[in-house]
């Protein structure tokens, strides 16, 4: 979901707020989480710090709906984008458990174009499924060759 | 159609019971294991068993595509008696959690039962690769590939700063660990061993049993992994547990020759007397026959036992566990039956001649 103040990226924090007493979520992005007051984890002000944390404590990862307590709580994060919404907290155990490092090794081999050809086979090969179901067989040998047709793609694309 | 594949499995030991890589006679084996998540799913822990099972299958369909996998087994837990995923728990293929923390877990394996992937286990994958003696390196170059082909086919959760995202912060970074089985019988009984282990764990070294995370220390066999997965390099993280377990091998050896020099006569007696209960033997513990097993195989890497291959003794070693020996036997047994089946196998696997055939 895209931040619901800027619009422009990722909302990937949920942001409660009391509005004429009724509780109403927003998820934001960190950028406009920051310019609603809420300071930079980079920023030295001890009060800034502690702006920082009460951010923390208060996010809740509209992800997987996890809060920084479920993680304190399990010593596990929800999911990958959890590493987002609290990421100045885990830098810091980071830092506990790893030194100040950062990733040196393997970087995942990302082909975009082929991964979207999957994605879209994957979809073709549903509706195919519900063709079939449906005995729609003409719809269904169309399908058929469409998934052909990119699978193709894929192996052209593997060259 | 499960139940077919543990059969076919049970019959097969996994190829790197056949030691033939270096250091055998100490590495009993090598393991490479790589933590990964695939993007836009919760990790298994905020999931319900519905999103995983859609993931189970997205992944299955990827990773049965790949050229390694397609004579492989796809196992599901569900599909599983306990007793067979015990089986595959004692053959190191998958983990505890994996069987029995929910049903939508699964394993896909090669035939040659060298790379497990374990599906919806604390990530959505682990990767793991396994050889006999010590070949990490080994290890890691199929590995790779095979990570390779998974992450071109499904995208993984990656961060620049934190590397591959793991649903447990101390595996972040490359998720790797690399681990090594090892048999130091002499160095417990001049009880260096302690020391070593102190030594080990200053350079963040896991030292742990047999059977992994939270076993005791049994036959003398202590497992030793790496620990730090971020900031450091796939090949460099190898490098350091390579040379390490190297130098445990060493000392090893030079324990064992120290102590044919000062003892050769009680060593001896205690290497063949461990044979001949292992032979005669009618009842034998788990335990029992693991420690045995320590002796006789000391007795094979000093050439003092020279009928017994340590194939013979790798076989033994998991095939007296509880699972397989019901499995073998196909049937149901209590601790009595199994000490006594138990006893009967041992027996006959030593009756073969070291190069595994029947000499009547």
């Amino acid at each position: 979901m895209m931040c619901e103040i800027c619009g422009a990226e990722e909302g990937q924090i949920k942001y409660t707020k009391v509005i004429n007493g009724e509780k109403v979520e927003f998820f934001i992005c960190r950028n406009c989480a920051k310019e609603k007051g809420f300071q930079t984890p980079d920023a030295v002000s001890a009060e800034g710090r502690r702006e920082e944390e009460k951010i923390q404590r208060d996010a809740v990862c509209a992800m997987c709906g996890w809060k920084l307590t479920d993680v304190e709580k399990k010593g596990k994060f929800g999911c990958a984008n959890c590493y987002e919404v609290f990421r100045p907290y885990i830098r810091n155990l980071l830092n506990k458990l790893h030194g100040k490092a950062k990733h040196k090794g393997k970087v995942p081999i990302l082909d975009e174009k082929k991964l979207l050809i999957r994605k879209r086979i994957r979809e073709v090969k549903e509706e195919l499924d519900v063709a079939i179901k449906k005995e729609q067989y003409q719809l269904a040998a169309k399908l058929r060759d469409r998934i052909e047709t990119l699978s193709l793609k894929m192996e052209e694309s593997d060259e | 159609m499960n139940s077919e594949i543990i059969k076919k499995m049970v019959r097969k030991p996994s190829a790197w019971v056949d030691p033939k890589g270096p250091f055998a006679e100490i590495v009993f084996s090598s393991r490479i294991r790589f933590a990964r998540n695939i993007q836009g799913h919760k990790f298994s822990i905020s999931s319900t068993e519905n999103e995983k099972k859609i993931l189970f299958d997205e992944l299955t369909e990827d990773i049965t595509a790949i050229e390694l996998f397609k004579d492989g087994y796809v196992l599901r837990m569900e599909d599983l008696s306990s007793i067979e995923k015990e089986f595959l728990v004692e053959r190191h293929l998958v983990s505890f959690d994996l069987c029995f923390e929910s049903d939508m877990g699964g394993a896909i394996i090669d035939k040659n039962e060298r790379v497990s992937i374990m599906i919806n286990e604390e990530d959505h994958l682990r990767i793991q690769g396994f050889a006999d003696g010590l070949q990490m390196f080994e290890v890691f170059d199929f590995l790779n590939l095979v990570d390779d082909e998974i992450g071109a086919r499904a995208s993984y959760s990656y961060d620049k700063d934190f590397g591959y995202l793991t649903a447990c912060p101390t595996n972040i970074g490359t998720g790797m660990r690399a681990s090594a089985l090892v048999h130091l019988p002499a160095l417990v009984i001049t009880r260096e061993i302690e020391k070593i282990i102190r030594k080990l764990k200053t350079k963040r070294v896991l030292v742990r049993g047999l059977y992994g995370e939270g076993t005791d220390i049994k036959g003398n066999f202590f497992q030793l992994s790496s620990s730090a997965s971020l900031g450091k390099s796939e090949e460099n993280i190898i490098s350091i547990v390579t040379e390490i377990v190297k130098e445990i091998v060493e000392k090893e050896r030079n324990a064992r020759e120290t102590l044919m020099k000062n003892a050769q006569m009680q060593i001896e007696d205690k290497i063949w007397r461990a044979y001949g209960l292992f032979k005669y033997a009618r009842l034998l513990t788990s335990d029992e026959a693991i420690n045995l097993s320590s002796a006789l195989r000391l007795g094979v890497g000093l050439g003092v036992i020279r009928d017994v291959a340590l194939k013979q003794l790798n076989k033994l070693l998991v095939y007296i566990q509880p699972a397989h020996l019901q499995l073998v036997y196909e049937r149901k047994m209590d601790n009595y039956e199994r000490d006594r089946m138990r006893a009967r196998f041992v027996k006959e696997i030593l009756s073969l001649d070291s190069k595994g055939s029947n000499d009547g």
